[in-house]
């Protein structure tokens, strides 16, 4: 038999029947996909917390909880299974994860004093071991993660763990107290070496009063650090809620629905399969909590005052919104340029009248 | 002309509505099944993955920067849904390339048998060298591997091959993928 494979194979292909195009079930699977995929973004912060700190995890078998760390000379190799993210983490949620943990917490000290936290990730979410905390710096434009670990729990050599085959590379470390502190080793010399001494210097206790003021006051459910950090000076008090550009855009479809904005900040994720042998953060299992971002009202007010002021979900802003009484919402467009001028209107409830304030 | 479909199309579901999506879906709808039954074995996997790369193109095509992207876009969403198919399906028992999968009267190959006992990994590169014509550095991008990788499992697919179809003749184009390290 002499022949030519390819030719072969492409007959062959050409042959099979081709079932008729689903076009209604595409539609509408579109369009649920679409709500899915929101939350399948906020898992894949999960990822970008690990990476800030310079590693990359592998993903082991389900026979432990959590994130799991090697060291082996200069590098470390990370495994996870599971962890809980928060985004813009207020200072009642970071005190909350500090206390649950199975070791004595010294959070980084000696950071600039711009710097936010951007998001914490622990693990396991009862009792972590391992705790994870993103920075951002407008000013001097930090963008470092640190990975805190209870010295007890981590491995040295091989992974024992089946099927657990993590990358290693390089990190910087030292150790405080019963902690291990994985820096990300892009991060300067100079840098590192003061924030360890910094941390050396501190207690527990004080590296979360240093911690605190770099968390967040307000609801802030995504978006730009430069434009959160403006929201908490124009915000008048700690109950309002910044809306990112991918949360306006979801306004009309809660609104069709009657639905209020959820709040994802906080996700748990769990059962991380792998991929190539990366953990597929957005086929994690996703757990979030169940509480109300932005009540009904407050989206109308929003969608208000955004038809009112021709503001669509693609402007480069975000948007503050406030309930100063029960008859009125304040809600505050901020632009992503801070030389242009924020817009603060009153919309009264419940007839959604839109009065400009300045 | 694009492999999937006509650049026109593309353009327009790029830059355009709705309807202009679906004009593209429909036009690439047998391409994707077609491949993804040959990766998958299974006719109703493969709808399952056909159709979940259309809802991928419905909500994404529009982020696209280029129509030129849209192809190696479109290979890696199919074989990266086969993928995850794949996976999900697992514990099922999948009777490998039954009675969906006809043989042409002018071929000469038993094409599905040979598939049906290749490894994942080596049908998938199989697939797309032969079936798709497509270059190693083309396959190592849609897989998301390295280009030394697609080599290695190209040798073993053709190894097997060999042994399971005897004697077929397809030295022209893999000599030349030999004598040429960047050629694949």
């Amino acid at each position: 038999m002499q022949s030519d494979f390819a030719p072969n194979a492409r007959g062959a292909r050409a042959a099979i029947p081709v079932p008729a195009f689903p076009a209604q079930r595409i539609r509408s699977r579109a369009q649920r996909a679409t709500a899915r995929s929101r939350a399948r973004i906020l898992a894949l912060a999960g990822a970008l917390v690990l990476a800030g700190a310079g590693v990359r995890a592998g993903v082991a078998a389900k026979v432990f909880d959590g994130v799991r760390v090697w060291l082996s000379g200069g590098e470390a190799a990370v495994a996870v299974d599971s962890f809980t993210i928060a985004s813009f983490p207020t200072a009642s949620q970071l005190r909350a994860t500090v206390a649950r943990a199975t070791f004595r917490v010294v959070l980084p000290t000696g950071l600039p004093s711009g710097a936010r936290i951007l998001r914490i990730a622990y693990a396991p979410s009862n009792r972590p071991t391992v705790m994870m905390v993103q920075y951002a710096d407008e000013v001097s434009g930090l963008a470092a993660g640190f990975v805190l670990v209870a010295t007890s729990t981590l491995g040295h050599g091989t992974p024992s763990i089946p099927g657990a085959a993590p990358e290693w590379l390089p990190t910087r470390r030292w150790t405080v107290g019963d902690e291990t502190v994985l820096a990300p080793p892009a991060f300067a010399a100079r840098g590192a070496a003061r924030i360890e001494a910094a941390m050396h210097a501190t207690t527990p206790a004080q590296s979360l009063a240093e911690n605190d003021r770099r968390t967040w006051r307000l609801t802030v459910l995504g978006g730009r650090v430069d434009v959160a950090s403006r929201a908490e000076r124009l915000a008048a008090n700690d109950h309002a809620v910044l809306l990112d550009r991918a949360h306006l855009r979801w306004i009309p479809d809660l609104l069709k629905q009657g639905r209020p904005m959820p709040d994802g900040r906080d996700v748990e994720l769990t059962h991380i399969p792998s991929l190539h042998g990366e953990p597929d953060y957005a086929h994690a299992t996703l757990k979030f909590t169940h509480t109300t971002a932005l009540s009904l009202p407050g989206l109308k007010a929003v969608q208000a005052v955004m038809r009112a002021s021709h503001t669509t979900s693609a402007c480069r802003c975000e948007i503050l919104v406030e309930r100063p009484s029960g008859a009125r919402y304040r809600v505050i467009t901020i632009p992503f340029s801070p030389r242009r001028p924020v817009a603060t209107s009153d919309v009264s409830v419940p007839s959604f009248v839109v009065r400009t304030v300045r | 002309m694009g492999r999937w479909a006509e650049p026109q199309l593309v353009t327009a579901a790029i830059g355009g509505d709705d309807a202009g999506v679906e004009a593209l879906l429909v036009a690439i709808w047998p391409g994707c099944f077609r491949l993804a039954a040959s990766l998958l074995g299974d006719w109703n996997l493969a709808q399952d993955a056909a159709q979940d790369v259309c809802v991928l193109v419905h909500r994404k095509v529009r982020r696209l920067r280029s129509v030129g992207a849209f192809d190696a876009w479109l290979y890696r969403i199919v074989v990266r849904e086969c993928s995850r198919v794949r996976r999900a399906s697992r514990r099922r028992e999948i009777e490998l390339y039954d009675e969906h999968f006809p043989v042409d009267a002018a071929v000469t190959l038993d094409v599905w048998r040979a598939l049906a006992q290749l490894a994942p990994e080596l049908r998938e590169v199989t697939v797309l060298f032969y079936f798709d014509d497509l270059s190693g550095e083309q396959i190592a991008a849609a897989l998301r591997v390295r280009h030394a990788t697609v080599r290695t499992r190209l040798a073993r697919a053709r190894h097997r091959l060999r042994e399971l179809l005897g004697d077929y003749d397809d030295h022209r184009r893999f000599d030349a993928l030999e004598a040429s390290p960047h050629a694949v």
